[in-house]
């Protein structure tokens, strides 16, 4: 699969290296040779110094032969630009990045779509959005939904006084035998574990859980937390995450928002009718204490620089605060966030990477997330008609051990957790949580 | 050479008023008014009322004067108009066309004194409605008709009649836009200036064309439901009987309610309804809350009036309704009253006087839209004492409203209250008792005029009694409240009249 990115630092290059991994042909066109000569020391890819709004450039990265065309440029018009001239030049499918989450309409998507712009994407607005929905699921660090609801994942943190504590998977299924869940994947000490029926769970485990969304309250107890509701919010930075996590939460919420910038502060003011701006600097402590950051719920920190963001929810969790969002751009910062305390890291590349790599796995993948904390993918696919799958059943499909699980399998209406005599049918569709390097065998079972 | 010579010189080189296009418009503007008058002299001819010969030599007056200002002053008008000039324009256009508007009544012989013609004209085209006339059923009816076209005409504005016709003026007519209806924050109905206000003058029209008709079929009288319809569409108040409205039926006075409750709405909502606009009409802050208040402060009156009647009856609350319809939307109009009248009912209705209809309709007042602003200025106000360093801004229908807006209403809000202390001053030096005295003024700023308010605090509701100099207080609140009072004030600063520079 050929994959040209327009792309910058922020998004593009990550996205270009994760998806290296996976071994797409990627080009990258950037008009700043210095930073693509760097990328392309670490990174085998190919790179075009230019304008991406030029024909001609695009016509020397090949656009003709190529299956995706991502234009994830922090500016955009140029993205928009850059996909519309794209498609013309025989670009079968074209993704922009955006800002402006009004164009996410459906009437707007049409219209875009009949100028040549494929998908839209908007970091940003997927950001607030999984702020908003963290929040409400205060003991999940990372959540998401699979077939419209029907099935969710979530990252919980194993605490102390968990009933499952020192108890193996097998255990825990004969238990609690109503309990219907598929633990797909442990984080334990910077290491991805995908678990089988001996692993013991330990305290501080960070498990990627997947289950029926009614069964969620059942294993947040067991993990020994339980969701509390958040009425105070309180967010730092006013860029447009906090924009627009303020605009979704705040006829439900009492949401402080700081902002340093002046101007910024008056922009959000005309925009934001039930929020209190404040101006004024996230790190200075008292200030957010005059405001009343220990009487928040939750304190959500969404400045443009990550080191703010991380030292401030750390304070903020030294007040008391339960819930602590943190953006993070540097990938790096992650682990070591976690580690530290912070138990929620927002990270825009990671979001964005995950919104687009649905467009690229092979087969018939309908949605994916890449899951923060390790480099593993969780992915939604529809099982084809003459796939391996549908021959035999899952015991017997040799999915690369250690590396890929199969989470869950929906079935119409109906959700089920796989057991190894599980046998899947044509449109079934299964999520799958798998390491890069097994992502390509395993889309070839079920296509 | 010296500084008069240098003035005098200025004047004919390059005046800095454009005197030519003052007269121009000016003329215009009577060319208008004399051809307005058609109506008038031919419901006098109809009914022989013996008014047609001095209303036809009023017209004829008005016409010469039109055309001589038109085609001889005003003649090589430069279309070019300043800032500055706007609101002189304004305001001595507001002081010719009253004046010129008072001869039919002198000619008539209707009235004798010039106070009382120029008063009756005054409140006629700013659409007040205080008379100084009495036995209405006696005096011809091409006069009534005279009153009211004043009031239909001043309702809308004179001077939009002129940006309508004169597509020349530019930029020109957005200035004189904005000092007639001035601060309204109006959302234009279409981009060019001209065909935004014969949008307005549509709807306008509609308006009193379609309760005309209700009235006329209704079962009243030609002149009555021409007058009614006319007075209650500027929200002026002129009425054809000494009795004010009791004499119409149930129905008639049903349509009436309604009308004075659609007049006091900004027009372009009205024009959003009849084009079915509703989710802009839904989502405009200050229509919603007019009706609400409208509808609360009509239960407060029926309530009141019930508890002090012993006993609720439908007519109570119709008439409750009609009653706060009239006060809010600046008409004035009067019926038969109930016999007691509660206190409540009273300071209600003083209060409602001073809150007025919405912004951008034909009514007076201080207006909702300002209001609303200045009580989310003062909520911000209170926030900023919780949280110093909280950015707030005061929003109405999602669009902030610049600090200088916010201090600009709060001088107007001063000034207003100042008119009506000194309004209320003059009065009580002429021998009315201070409620009396702030009722009145509050009720000719407000461009409300007879208010039954002022008739239960035991004055007379005729303000012929009124002696000269209170009369010509009352036009001065009158045309204050008509122009929103910049106009009017500015170009009595010394400042305004120091040469630039």
């Amino acid at each position: 699969m050929n994959i040209i990115i327009a792309g910058d630092g922020e998004v593009g290059f990550y996205l270009a290296k994760s998806l290296t991994l996976l071994n797409y042909n990627i080009t990258v066109v950037h008009p700043n040779s210095e930073l693509l000569g760097r990328l392309e020391k670490e990174t085998d890819l190919l790179t075009i110094v230019g304008d991406s709004t030029s024909p001609k450039v695009l016509e020397e990265a090949n656009v003709q032969d190529c299956d995706l065309f991502l234009s994830v440029l922090h500016d955009e018009p140029i993205n928009l630009m850059t996909c519309i001239l794209a498609k013309k030049l025989k670009a079968k499918k074209t993704v922009a990045r955006i800002t402006n989450a009004e164009l996410l309409s459906p009437k707007h998507r049409e219209m875009f779509r009949d100028l040549g712009v494929d998908e839209l994407v908007c970091p940003e607005r997927i950001a607030a959005k999984e702020i908003t929905n963290l929040l409400n699921h205060t003991v999940a660090t990372e959540f998401f939904d699979f077939s419209g609801g029907l099935l969710t994942m979530y990252l919980i943190r194993l605490e102390e006084e968990s009933p499952v504590k020192g108890k193996s998977v097998k255990e825990l299924s004969q238990i609690y035998s109503t309990l219907q869940v598929r633990i797909v994947a442990i984080l334990r000490h910077g290491e991805t574990i995908i678990p089988h029926s001996d692993t013991v769970f330990e305290a501080g485990d960070m498990a990627y859980i997947i289950s029926k969304a009614n069964q969620m309250d059942t294993v947040k107890k067991l993990a020994g937390g339980a969701d509390f509701e958040i009425k105070n919010l309180m967010i730092a930075g006013g860029g447009r995450i906090g924009r627009y996590a303020a605009l979704t939460l705040e006829n439900e919420k009492r949401i402080t928002l700081v902002e340093q910038d002046r101007k910024r502060c008056e922009d959000l003011s005309a925009l934001l009718s039930n929020t209190l701006i404040i101006n004024g600097d996230a790190t200075d402590i008292e200030l957010l204490k005059e405001e009343g950051l220990t009487n928040t719920d939750a304190f959500i920190a969404v400045t443009d620089s990550s080191e703010t963001n991380v030292l401030t929810c750390l304070h903020a969790r030294r007040f008391g605060i339960r819930k602590t969002i943190a953006l993070v751009e540097n990938t790096g910062f992650i682990n070591i966030s976690q580690d530290i305390g912070i138990d929620t890291i927002i990270n825009k590349k990671l979001i964005t990477a995950s919104y687009i790599a649905r467009f690229i796995v092979k087969g018939a993948a309908v949605s994916s997330k890449w899951l923060s904390g390790t480099n593993a993918e969780l992915i939604e696919f529809v099982v084809g008609r003459h796939a391996t799958a549908t021959r035999v059943t899952i015991g017997e499909l040799r999915l690369p051990d250690g590396q890929a699980t199969i989470g869950g399998i929906i079935r119409g209406r109906e959700t089920l957790l796989p057991t190894r005599d599980t046998q899947l049918r044509e449109m079934d569709k299964v999520i799958v949580f798998a390491l890069p390097n097994a992502m390509d065998k395993v889309a070839k079972l079920f296509d | 050479m010296s500084t008069s010579q240098h003035k005098q010189k200025a004047f004919f080189r390059r005046p800095t008023f454009n005197f030519r296009l003052a007269f121009r418009l000016l003329g215009m503007l009577l060319v208008i008014m004399a051809s307005s008058m058609v109506l008038p002299v031919s419901v006098s001819l109809y009914y022989s009322d013996g008014s047609q010969f001095g209303l036809v030599a009023a017209a004829l007056v008005i016409l010469a004067v039109g055309l001589f200002l038109r085609n001889f002053l005003g003649v090589g008008a430069t279309f070019e108009l300043h800032e500055k000039e706007s609101f002189w324009f304004t305001a001595i256009i507001w002081l010719v066309i009253p004046l010129m508007g008072a001869l039919p009544y002198l000619f008539t012989s209707t009235v004798t004194s010039f106070t009382d013609a120029a008063f009756e004209s005054f409140s006629g085209f700013t659409t007040t409605g205080s008379s100084v006339l009495t036995g209405l059923e006696g005096k011809p009816q091409g006069l009534l008709v005279w009153r009211s076209v004043s009031q239909w005409i001043g309702g809308m504005g004179l001077i939009l009649f002129v940006v309508a016709i004169l597509h020349r003026l530019n930029e020109g007519s957005a200035r004189l836009y904005e000092a007639e209806f001035s601060g309204t924050l109006q959302r234009r109905l279409h981009p060019r200036m001209a065909r935004n206000v014969v949008l307005m003058w549509a709807v306008y029209s509609g308006l009193t064309l379609a309760l005309f008709l209700l009235l006329y079929f209704g079962g009243n009288s030609f002149v009555d439901s021409l007058c009614t319809a006319m007075s209650t569409v500027s929200t002026g108040g002129f009425m054809t009987h000494d009795a004010g409205l009791a004499g119409f039926s149930d129905f008639s006075m049903g349509c009436i309610t309604l009308f004075m409750i659609l007049s006091g709405v900004n027009l372009a909502v009205l024009f959003c309804i009849f084009t079915g606009r509703w989710r802009q009409v839904r989502a405009d802050e200050e229509f919603v809350r007019y009706l609400i208040v409208l509808l609360v402060a009509a239960l407060l009156c029926t309530v009141s009036f019930s508890i002090a009647q012993g006993h609720l009856q439908w007519r109570t609350a119709a008439f409750s309704l009609f009653h706060i319809a009239s006060t809010m939307s600046t008409c004035g109009f009067y019926t038969a009253s109930p016999s007691v009248w509660p206190m409540v009912v009273s300071v209600v209705t003083f209060l409602l006087i001073f809150l007025g209809a919405s912004a951008g309709s034909t009514g007076g007042g201080l207006k909702f839209k300002r209001i609303m602003i200045l009580a989310r200025y003062v909520r911000n106000y209170f926030v900023t004492m919780i949280h110093p360093r909280a950015v707030l801004s005061v929003k109405v229908n999602g669009t902030v409203i610049s600090n200088s807006y916010v201090t600009r209403i709060f001088s107007y809000v001063f000034l207003y209250l100042l008119f009506v202390a000194l309004g209320a001053f003059v009065l009580t030096i002429c021998g009315y008792d201070i409620p009396n005295a702030f009722c009145m003024a509050a009720a000719n700023i407000s461009n409300l005029g007879p208010s039954p308010v002022i008739n239960n605090l035991g004055a007379s509701l005729d303000y012929v009694s009124l002696l000269p100099v209170a009369k010509w207080t009352m036009m001065v609140l009158m045309l204050a409240g008509r122009l929103e009072i910049f106009a009017i004030v500015s170009i009595v600063l010394p400042a305004y009249w120091r040469p630039r520079n």
